[in-house]
Parts: C-alpha cells; structure tokens; sequence
C-alpha cells in the first residue's frame, strides 16, 4: 500500500520512512506542506502520516484536506494534550506524541489501514489462503509460504478487496513511491510468481483481459492452468 | 452515538458515562464482561469502551474472543498499562486505539469520535464546507476551527444545509426532515431556529446561511471548498 509521509528533513520522519518500508509499504515522504498537497492532488494513500510543527494552521489544514479521503495518523510536537486535541479537532484519525516508540506508530498504523476496508483485524483470507498483516506472512492450507516483501504486499492489495478488478496501473501506484522507475511488466512478474507460489490455494489471482487483476476466491479451471505456469489455450 | 462502556472501576465509570451522557451520547456501562454477550444482543453499539483489567474475564480476553467471532465494532482500550509492548499487542489484536489512564476528558472523546467515526459500516467523515466542520457522529460543529454548541435540533437543521452544499433547502423539506411528518411546527419556528443558529456564529467568519425569500435557506461558505 503506499503511504503519504509529511515531515521535516531528519527525525523522526527518517524512522518511520525505514520502518514502513520495512512492513513491504511504498512511501512517498513529502518535506513541506505545499508539495504535500500536490501529491494528494494525484495519488490516492493508504494513509496519511503528518507531523505537526511550529507552522500549525498549516499542518492542520492539510490533516483536513487529507481526512476527507484518507486516515490521518498526526504527530503532535511535545506531550501535552492540546496538540493532541488539535489534531484530533481538524480531523484527525489518531494522534501520537513526539516522542514516540516505532512498534506502537507501527500498530497504529496497521490498526488505521485495516479499518480502511472495515477490517477489525490484522489478518486478510480468502478460503484457505490467509495473510498476517502483523507478521508479514501468508498461509496457505495453515502452511506458511515463502513470499517477498513485494509480494506480500501485491498480495494485500488484492485481498484488500477481493474479487475487485484493480487495473495494472493501480497497483504500480500502490506499489511503488513516486522515486521508484518500475515498469508496468514489473506487476506481470510478480503475479506470475505470486501465482506459482499460491498453486495450493483455492483462492486465486484471475487476468481480465485488458483491464488488470482481481483475486477471487475460488479459482477456475482455465486460469489454473496459467497459475500452475502452464500455458493453456482459452 | 452508543457507547458500551466496560470498566470496572465505579468512579471512572461514572464519571465517563456521565461525561457521555452530558455530550448527547447514548451510554451503556457495565461493570464486568459477564454480561457482554446478552448486552450487545440487544442492541448494536458504535463503539466499545474496554478497560483491560476486569475481573474473571479481562478485557484482552474479551477483545481476542470477540475478534474470534467476527465482532467487528470499533475498540477503544482505557488502561493503566502504559508499556509498549501492550499497547502494541492490543493494537494488533484488534483493538483500534489505546489510551494511557489518567487522561483528560477531552481527549477521551476525541478518540472515542475519532475510532467511531471509522467503524464498520459507519464510515462518516466530517461533513467540511469552507470553515464549518461538522462531525455527524459526535454532533459536534466546528467553524474556522472553533467549537460552536448547538442543541440538537440546530444541529439537524444546520448539517440538513451542509448536506445540500450550496443548494437550496425548502422550508418544507427542512421542517419535513427535522421536526417529521407528526409534529406540528409551523415555518415560523423554523425561522427561529434558522436565527438561533446565525446569532452563534462567530464574528468574522465566511460561514453564513441565507434566506432565499419564499423557497428556503442555503449555506454559504467563503470559497475556499
């Protein structure tokens, strides 16, 4: 999922950005406000993480603009409850202090992203293929497969919103920041090994000609032959 | 708004139902999850408040067998364990926000709105125009950033104008969905109403509501939406 990161150069913005990444999430970490809104102008966020410093109103008025479409996470500068309250006031999804511990930011995060699709937990399934968003990991059959940090996290994507047909474009865009050079075959590749590694599941990524991919719950027999990598005329 | 508040400390828990009460909300507290399953049976609830250490049946008990069965309402967890390592387990055991006892009222409530506002199904945002912000849940209206309280038929009328945008309401459709079909209002209380909620805006602000003589009202915001 990608997410929109407002802080000043440095900490604690270096940290979160590291920790993010780390969770297999795309990153776009905006210095300033007003560039900040630009992003927010073209690309949809997961979630939006601002910091809060001296330049208030103007931090608070872009945590408005940003909750309207998407969660906002604000760090408030120092302890006391009135930052806290501010933010919570201009529309704030949650709120922590600065200083924080990284695994609590982390938790939060997981626990704004995961209401997003009315999820109250931190584990996505389809049939018997199921993903620990805490974890990082993906079972199948109770069995754990291994999967890179880019797969988990096409694979979240999809199972996100199951049987949504979500264009390749999309999920380029979830993928990757605006830094990253991917090119569209890059999705291509990783649903094909995605695939591979997901043969044993009843759930199943399916190609809609043209438009891009959707997970769906029980895979049909065409598209099985091309997820077991063999190539079968339609 | 209806909170299920599980705290089984007496004058903590009075204090927020209370507290609850006093801001418009619907309140119910019990003081163990004994009677858990039978309470959210009855009747559906926003959100729930839940203080970890309970007797019998501790409050992290309680969320993982809820999470277990696919009871997805919101979590607001009040605890005196401030570890990290808490917070962070019940986060991700699927508790949608933590906060540290003691704690200011206020801050209290702003969660409480912020992990209702985003539960299952109820996905209500605040209703923004201009400098007015109206927290539909809450029932709170904020304009160029500052609270402003309006009884709840002021509120009605005032999010029925933000619901319409720049639109005009009719009269009848304002007293039609405010006061219902059995009340009999005249237009003239509707006026009075429509006064009211002007004399409380603040000085200075773009945020006004204008007659449209003879058809109705519409709210107007600056320009800046």
């Amino acid at each position: 999922m990608r997410i929109l990161l407002v802080s000043t150069p440095g900490q604690p913005g270096e940290k979160i950005a590291r920790s993010i990444g780390r969770m297999g999430h795309a990153v776009d970490w905006e210095k300033g406000y007003a560039s900040a809104r630009d992003a927010i102008a073209v690309q949809d966020y997961a979630l939006g993480i601002v910091e809060l410093r001296d330049d208030l109103s103007h931090a608070l008025g872009l945590v408005s603009a940003l909750c309207a479409r998407t969660p906002v996470l604000a760090l408030a500068n120092g302890a006391r409850t009135r930052g806290r309250l501010e933010a919570f006031r201009a529309g704030a999804d949650d709120c922590v202090s600065i200083p924080f511990h990284q695994d609590e930011l982390d938790a939060r995060v997981r626990a704004l992203i995961r209401r997003r699709h009315g999820n109250a937990v931190s584990r996505l399934s389809l049939g018997d293929l199921i993903l620990d968003q805490v974890g990082r990991r993906v079972y199948v059959k109770g069995r754990a497969i291994a999967l890179t940090r880019r797969e988990v996290a096409l694979l979240e994507i999809l199972l996100g919103e199951p049987d949504k047909v979500f264009p390749k474009s999309e999920l380029l865009d979830q993928l990757y920041g605006f830094d990253s050079e991917a090119a569209p075959n890059t999705i291509e590749l990783y649903v094909a090994r995605l695939r591979r590694k997901l043969f044993r599941a009843t759930a199943g990524i399916r190609t809609v000609r043209g438009i891009g991919y959707q997970i769906v719950g029980e895979i049909d027999d065409w598209t099985a032959g091309s997820r077991s990598g063999v190539k079968t005329a339609p | 708004m209806k909170t299920l508040l599980i705290e089984d400390n007496v004058e903590l828990g009075d204090a927020l139902k209370a507290h609850l009460l006093r801001s418009g909300h619907h309140c119910i507290w019990l003081e163990s999850t004994a009677d858990f399953d039978k309470t959210i049976d009855k009747e559906a609830f926003d959100v729930i408040v839940l203080d970890l250490m309970l007797p019998r049946v501790s409050g992290s008990q309680l969320l993982n067998s809820m999470r277990e069965r696919r009871i997805a309402m919101p979590v607001l967890i009040i605890t005196a364990r401030s570890e990290i390592d808490q917070r962070v387990r019940h986060l991700d055991a699927g508790a949608d926000d933590y906060l540290v006892k003691p704690f200011e009222l206020e801050e209290f409530s702003s969660r409480l709105n912020a992990v209702a506002r985003r539960g299952v199904g109820l996905n209500q945002p605040l209703v923004r125009r201009g400098g007015l912000a109206i927290d539909p849940l809450a029932r709170r209206v904020f304009i160029d950033g500052s609270e402003v309280e309006y009884v709840r038929r002021e509120f009605q009328i005032l999010l029925q104008l933000a619901h319409a945008r720049e639109q005009t309401v009719m009269r009848s459709a304002l007293v039609r969905n405010v006061f219902g079909y059995e009340n009999d209002i005249s237009e003239n209380a509707l006026e009075i109403y429509i006064s009211r909620i002007r004399r409380k805006f603040p000085d200075g602000t773009d945020v006004a509501i204008i007659t449209e003589r003879g058809v109705g009202y519409r709210l107007t915001t600056g320009n800046d939406q």
